[in-house]
């Protein structure tokens, strides 16, 4: 109720009410923006992190305030508010990165430029045929594990399972893969 | 499906997402690296830990509450789905409190006798270190003085008496305490408030705050708290200290910030030079190292949901949902400790599972105004919805509820009070 209430007294423009929700909730923005931030980049740090918190606040505030009318009451208001800066912290480093000029990135994790450039499998439409013919699950799995780097226990969190049921899960989610793309490796 | 909206996404991370919702993301997730992405961010996202808790080793009768904590977690259904979440917060104070809403009808408790109801704290007041001040983006026009503010919300009144004091967590309680520590002469308990110097007749190691602290045979010590500064006075002997995170310490008046082990002597404070040299000392302190670590929530305010209010079959129910800040999982050793007050004669005790609809549940007995700590374990769960199959070990822990049915026999009103929640594995 007093979440409700501070929302519909920030969107009513009451005085404090913004400063009030600011001060409430700057910590969940804050460790959201450093979480997406530390995934995207390797590094959170402090500048870039209050840097994200004002994008996101921006954006909660954004066309008259659509993003924080949009909120409900469906979740809490502290994790709507976290996923808010996830996307908007993200979605910065997206763009910054589209730009060329991460300015997030350490200057000392740039990589080793001498290092060979990855090369680039030759054809990989059909593991992409074979991965839409898995069910969603384990393709949602594979794609964690391979692509996103996920940790056993991230699996087993976005996926509701027990962390024990990761490890086997994947496996026979590899095998399936192999039986519908048997030239793959 | 398109990218699914930011709600539905925190109702995900938060498992509260319905099941043909959850299905849907699943699919969007497998092919969108964005979102992916966003929900690897939220799941790791981590606050918390550590604090403390005096624990007591006491089982509940249970007679026929199984039946009505049944019929509770049926009512979760439904709760789960209301949205007015609070959160409480007020820095330094770890405590999650609720009033009963001014407007609910006769079995809210009348202010003179409201006991244990208190008011919502106020917005909170950050002695700590903050950015700078700048609350950010204003909002996009100057907030003119509003024309129409609407019909106020419901206030709190002003006139609750204050909480009586609950800062039994400002003492220097020692957990997980390993091999036998004394003090004034009589031995200390697991959880035990500390008073005195504390000394270890056969060496003896605890945790305190996170800190894991060693004594060997005939050390004496003395703890005190400074602020955020843990004060040693060793008055014979070498004392090990193995921070969690970095951690200043005083000792013989010298302040020194550890981010390693360190020892500490009547002299003062001392890091190890090297690595070696504390894997050395760790070595020689490892027979009281305690092996099992609880785990505690530093500021149940900031992991807290907040208060929830729905009516069900059972009655209305009136609680609170505490998100857990990292994934735990489902262990026949778990054991959930935490501190109660209440109008209400017992309080269901919940446990959210990420891929299950209701909680499993428990229920335990209030001391009424009075606080209690309560400690309700894997084997007192006995309450789920109706057909489905009891937790499994390593089974994804979501979230815990705490709540009450106001209607309950004896109930003199909505209030319910919580403090010092604590999850731990018990051997």
């Amino acid at each position: 109720m007093a979440d409700r209430d501070l929302v519909h007294r920030c969107l009513r423009r009451e005085p404090g009410a913004w400063e009030e929700f600011v001060a409430t909730f700057r910590e969940a923005l804050a460790g959201a923006a450093g979480a997406a931030l530390k995934r995207a980049t390797g590094a959170a740090r402090e500048e870039d992190v209050e840097s994200a918190v004002q994008s996101a606040l921006v954006a909660l505030l954004d066309k008259d305030s659509a993003a924080l009318r949009s909120w409900q009451g469906r979740a809490s208001l502290a994790t709507y508010l976290r996923v808010i800066a996830t996307r908007v912290t993200l979605n910065s480093v997206r763009t910054e990165l589209r730009r060329g000029s991460l300015r997030f990135r350490p200057l000392d994790d740039a990589g080793d430029p001498e290092a060979p450039p990855v090369a680039e499998p030759a054809d990989t439409s059909g593991v992409r045929a074979a991965m839409d013919q898995l069910s969603v699950r384990d393709r949602l799995m594979l794609k964690l594990f391979h692509l996103d780097g996920a940790t056993y226990r991230q699996i087993a969190s976005v996926l509701g399972i027990p962390l024990n049921a990761v490890s086997p899960a994947i496996s026979r989610a590899r095998e399936k893969l192999r039986v519908l793309f048997p030239k793959g490796r | 499906m398109a990218c699914p909206d930011p709600e539905t996404m925190a109702q995900y991370v938060e498992g509260s997402l319905p099941e043909f919702g959850r299905e849907a993301l699943l699919e969007h997730l497998g092919g969108c690296d964005g979102c992916r992405e966003m929900v690897l961010v939220l799941t790791v996202e981590k606050r918390a830990t550590e604090r403390r808790i005096p624990l007591r080793r006491k089982r509940f009768a249970w007679g026929g509450w199984v039946a009505a904590a049944a019929v509770l977690a049926t009512a979760f259904v439904v709760w789960k789905a209301l949205p007015a979440r609070q959160p409480s917060r007020v820095p330094g104070e770890s405590q999650l409190t609720k009033a009963p809403d001014p407007v609910e009808p006769s079995n809210a408790r009348p202010p003179a006798d409201a006991g244990p109801v208190v008011v919502k704290p106020p917005p909170p007041v950050d002695p700590g270190p903050r950015p700078p001040v700048d609350p950010a983006p204003k909002p996009p026009v100057d907030p003119p003085p509003p024309v129409d503010p609407g019909p106020k919300p419901p206030v709190d009144p002003g006139t609750n008496p204050p909480l009586p004091p609950t800062r039994a967590l400002a003492a220097l309680r020692l957990l997980d305490i390993q091999g036998r520590l004394v003090a004034e002469g009589k031995p200390v308990a697991e959880g035990a408030a500390v008073t005195g110097t504390l000394t270890a007749p056969e060496g003896a190691g605890f945790h305190v705050d996170g800190h894991l602290v060693a004594m060997a045979t005939g050390v004496s010590l003395t703890l005190s708290r400074d602020g955020d500064v843990l004060v040693f006075e060793a008055r014979k002997g070498e004392v090990f200290v193995q921070p969690r995170g970095e951690f200043t310490i005083r000792a013989a008046g010298r302040d020194l910030a550890l981010t390693g082990a360190g020892i500490v002597t009547e002299k003062g404070p001392l890091p190890f030079k090297d690595k070696p040299a504390a894997d050395k000392a760790r070595a020689k302190f490892a027979k009281w190292l305690p092996a099992r670590r609880t785990i505690l929530f530093e500021d149940f305010a900031a992991i807290a949901d907040g208060f929830e209010r729905s009516t069900a079959q059972g009655g209305p129910i009136f609680g609170a949902r505490v998100m857990l800040p990292e994934p735990a999982d489902w262990s026949r050793k778990l054991a959930i400790r935490i501190r109660v007050r209440s109008a209400a004669r017992t309080v269901q005790v919940g446990v959210l599972f990420r891929d299950r609809v209701a909680p499993w549940a428990a229920m335990a007995t209030t001391a009424g105004d009075d606080w209690r700590e309560i400690t309700v374990r894997a084997s007192d769960f006995s309450a789920g919805p109706t057909g489905a199959a009891a937790p499994a070990e390593g089974d994804d822990i979501a979230g815990l509820t705490f709540s009450i049915n106001t209607q309950e026999p004896g109930t003199s009103g909505a209030s319910l009070d919580l403090d010092d929640l604590a999850i731990s594995l018990e051997e």
